[in-house]
């Protein structure tokens, strides 16, 4: 088989996988009991009510709703939100990038910290930095993320007083708009937490996983005779044993961006993150279909599409990988 | 096979036969409710599960010792509170339900509680009426107290109504909270609070005393404003920002009663329903130009037809007449004491200039448009909202009653406990729900936090679906009334922080709650003796059984 076709055959499986999950993601928001309009049903009259349902078309069979969306979403439009009254295009965009810009923030630190830690622990194998260590980065993997959020707004905010508890710039500040709003100072003084919380929390998939693939490598016969060619062991180290041991990462790397998007979901509520994660919980809590689905959607996207880059760059960085 | 599977499909037979035996019994009684089970009459108490609202869920466990000891079967079903309001409240399958009614300042109109709750008219799928009860003698005395605009005269039948919601116990009053909202004593004194509100007050935005130096009022609550339209105010917290940018012809002052606000008089001329306006003169929207009478007029004939909740106010309005240039005259279908203190204080006055090309030149529904500008004539204009973040209003120094702050920022918390470590942290300077009793003893440590306390005309109680078996009948209803033990929960679950509630009208609500409604105190005999009376018996395991 050819790469092209290898390619086509892919995307094939990606819109398949597409098309499960749209019809997924649409059942299940119609099974969960409660519309749009149930968190206010004391507030409005049996009428009212009826005539609120009506107008967001809720009273339609379910299988027009379900083409009515598919089609919707055919033309690209993510339609409106049933609690703001707006687009959920122009309420997602920003909460988007504010989520994105956080995790990236969480997800270098996290594998940079971790690659570099996984090889040293690989390297020093059998000693007392190798134990210790392996103990923090499982104690660090398994903390939830609001616990280690908590802890961190325990030290740093509330007995320190270094950071702010929350939000993503100071109440009241001069708005800035466009990329404006990540290029302040303001913003990194209210990023360090969160992002320090998401960065403890994944980078102890990336630690083992490397530590674990850097013993395979150090063990290799050509290891052996680089130190015999009395290179000097950081050259070895980073020349030749790190270089070969970071092939699984690029996946997990892939893979790790949609979960961490999802992940965001538990940083944002403890730091008060004005995110796609928070938005997707108060979406999921008003009934707001539409705006619930549109963050999924995008969620699931990011998944979806990160895998398939996965498995293309495998294939073009691994030579060994065949296209079966 | 395993010795324990065997087991296990011995006890999944039991209770599939079970199962079908129950709805043999259901299906013979044509309707679900309290059964003569094996373990006596059963009910059901459907509650929000805790994480909606602890406080909820923990009275209900306490309500259902109280009634097992009574010798009812009873199971708590606790759900999610989206499925709390399919089940109880539109669909109303349930037996029993502990709910809430919210306190909103048009409420203390005793109107809401008295007429839409209890009145038969409203006992329909999604009615407000959800214990479907039923009695033409309190219909008349309902509708009649919505007549009568002579408050003392008015007060006699509120009071009536109030006598035999007590004696009936269609609901079961059990509490009204008090609200205790926490502000930062060092910014901020002297909170203007509202029952029912607190903090959150109107007065309060517009009137707490800024300290030397602070011009901005940073105020958290623990969730986003859903929408700014003035026609589309359908969430609580939504009108509470509305109503700041957009004015109301009266509005219910700090004593619970209607007061003229853009009006400068209000008259009934006429007892069968004519209700003559005055409105200020030199009022201006925040682009400039005059408010008139033409845009009062607008405001409430276009709620009429494009606001689903504002018809619900509009509806009884047969005919807005323009007297001059500063009077108008309101023709009621028919008299209708609430005019002033509910449809006055709700709608939301709207420039003709902006909102008249809405539906036809600007394709959109109106309750959908989200006008650019929010033009309003309110004490705040809105300066920017970015969602999830902030909120940020701006005073209209050209108002009437201009704000004592230069800037009220919104700030929507994730949560409550983010939140209150935005108020430790001095980020934030109010908080405009009551926190949960352990933080609130955390917080009174702080010297620079006071609270704000008020109670809550809004009432927590528990429905009986009275169209079923044996809620239907009166003296089961007064008897679990009485087997409810109100203090404990007050004690017990708030601290103390509430009050015992006996009538749906609250104490705090002084002008027309009735002091002397019957008090079913906590007793359990006297329970039983109102269910003997009624011919209920008891088995053997204390278990109670119908009447023969």
């Amino acid at each position: 088989m050819s790469f092209q076709s290898y390619v086509i055959r892919r995307i094939g499986q990606v819109i398949v996988t597409y098309w499960a999950f749209l019809t997924i993601l649409f059942v299940l928001f119609r099974v969960v009991p409660g519309d749009p309009v149930s968190m206010h049903v004391q507030d409005l009259g049996a009428e009212a009510r009826e005539e609120r349902i009506a107008e967001l078309g809720l009273d339609q069979p379910l299988y027009v709703q379900y083409v009515e969306y598919l089609r919707q979403l055919a033309r690209a439009d993510l339609g409106q939100s049933m609690i703001y009254n707006e687009s959920v295009w122009n309420i997602i965009v920003v909460k988007f990038w504010n989520t994105i810009i956080l995790m990236a923030a969480s997800l270098i630190l996290a594998y940079a910290i971790g690659i570099l830690g996984g090889a040293l622990l690989a390297w020093y194998r059998g000693t007392a930095f190798e134990k210790g260590g392996i103990v923090l980065t499982l104690l660090a993997r398994s903390s939830p993320e609001f616990w280690t959020g908590i802890v961190l707004l325990g030290v740093f905010v509330f007995w320190l007083g270094l950071f702010p508890v929350g939000g993503m710039r100071s109440i009241g500040s001069e708005l800035a708009t466009g990329v404006g709003r990540y290029l302040s100072w303001d913003f990194v003084y209210h990023a360090v937490l969160p992002a320090l919380t998401g960065a403890i929390y994944f980078l102890g998939t990336p630690a083992l996983l490397m530590r674990n693939s850097m013993l395979d490598v150090l063990n290799a016969d050509f290891i052996e005779i680089k130190k015999a060619e009395g290179l000097h062991p950081w050259n070895v180290l980073y020349k030749h044993a790190v270089r070969n041991s970071i092939l699984p990462l690029v996946t997990i790397a892939a893979i790790a961006v949609g979960m961490a998007i999802g992940g965001s979901v538990v940083i944002e509520t403890v730091f008060n993150w004005p995110g796609m994660g928070r938005a997707m919980v108060d979406a999921v809590n008003n009934n707001d279909y539409q705006l619930a689905m549109a963050a999924f959607f995008l969620m699931g996207s990011v998944v979806i599409l990160m895998n398939f880059v996965a498995d293309l760059l495998y294939v073009y960085l691994d030579p060994r990988v065949t296209y079966e | 096979m395993q010795p324990g599977d065997s087991n296990l499909n011995r006890r999944d037979f039991t209770k599939a036969a079970t199962l079908a035996a129950g709805g043999a019994m259901v299906g013979l009684a044509g309707c679900a409710g309290g059964e003569n089970g094996g373990n006596g009459i059963e009910l059901e108490i459907t509650v929000n599960n805790p994480s909606f609202d602890p406080f909820r869920y923990e009275y209900a466990q306490m309500v259902a010792d109280s009634w097992e000891e009574l010798g009812f079967a009873v199971e708590v079903n606790s759900m999610d509170w989206n499925a709390v309001v399919e089940e109880a409240l539109i669909a109303q399958e349930y037996d029993t339900s502990v709910i809430t009614w919210d306190g909103s300042p048009e409420r203390i109109d005793p109107h809401t509680f008295l007429y839409d709750l209890f009145h038969s008219s409203n006992s329909v799928e999604g009615g407000r009426n959800e214990v479907n009860y039923d009695n033409p003698d309190y219909d008349d005395l309902a509708e009649e107290q919505a007549r009568i605009f002579d408050d003392d005269e008015r007060q006699e039948v509120v009071y009536e109504c109030q006598k035999v919601l007590a004696e009936e116990q269609p609901r079961t009053p059990v509490a009204n909270r008090t609200q205790i909202m926490p502000y930062n004593n060092e910014r901020f004194s002297d909170p203007e609070v509202l029952i029912g509100e607190s903090l959150l007050s109107f007065w309060n935005m517009i009137g707490v005393e800024p300290a030397d130096g602070v011009e901005d009022l940073r105020f958290g609550y623990p969730e986003e404003v859903g929408s700014l339209n003035p026609l589309d105010y359908v969430g609580a917290h939504d009108r509470t920002a509305i109503r700041l940018i957009y004015d109301r012809l009266a509005r219910i002052d700090q004593d619970g009663l209607p007061a003229p606000w853009a009006a400068e008089e209000i008259d009934i001329l006429d007892e069968d329903g004519e209700v003559a306006v005055t409105i200020r003169e030199g009022m201006t929207w925040h682009d400039g130009e005059d408010v008139t009478v033409e845009d009062v007029q607008f405001s409430f004939e276009f709620a009429n037809e494009h606001s689903p909740i504002g018809s619900d106010w509009t509806d009884i309005i047969d005919e807005i007449e323009i007297v001059d240039d500063r009077e108008l005259v309101f023709h009621l279908e028919e008299p209708f004491a609430p005019f002033v203190s509910n449809t006055l204080t709700q709608v939301n006055l709207i420039p003709m200039h902006v909102w008249e090309d809405v539906p036809d030149e600007i394709d959109e529904e109106p309750v959908d448009w989200d006008e650019p500008d929010h033009i309003g004539s309110g004490p705040f204009q809105l300066d920017y909202w970015e969602l999830e973040e902030e909120m940020v209003m701006t005073a209209f120094d050209d108002h009437f009653e201009p704000p004592n702050v230069e800037r009220l920022i919104k700030v929507p918390g994730s949560d409550m406990s983010s939140l209150v470590g935005f108020l430790e942290e001095e980020q934030i300077d109010m908080i405009g729900q009551t926190p949960e009793p352990n933080t609130i003893d955390r917080l009174e440590d702080e010297e620079f936090i006071s609270f704000a306390e008020v109670d809550d005309h809004g009432f927590h109680h528990v429905n009986y679906q009275m169209e079923r078996e044996p809620f239907d009948d009166v003296a089961v209803r007064r008897a679990l009334a009485r087997a409810i033990p109100k203090a404990d929960i007050v004690d017990a679950l708030l601290d103390g922080r509430g009050t015992v509630a006996d009538s749906v009208i609250a104490e705090v609500n002084e002008f027309w709650h009735n002091p002397d409604v019957e008090r079913l105190e906590y007793d359990l005999d006297a329970a039983r003796a109102e269910l003997e009376e009624a011919g209920y018996t008891w088995n053997g395991d204390g278990q109670i059984q119908y009447p023969e």
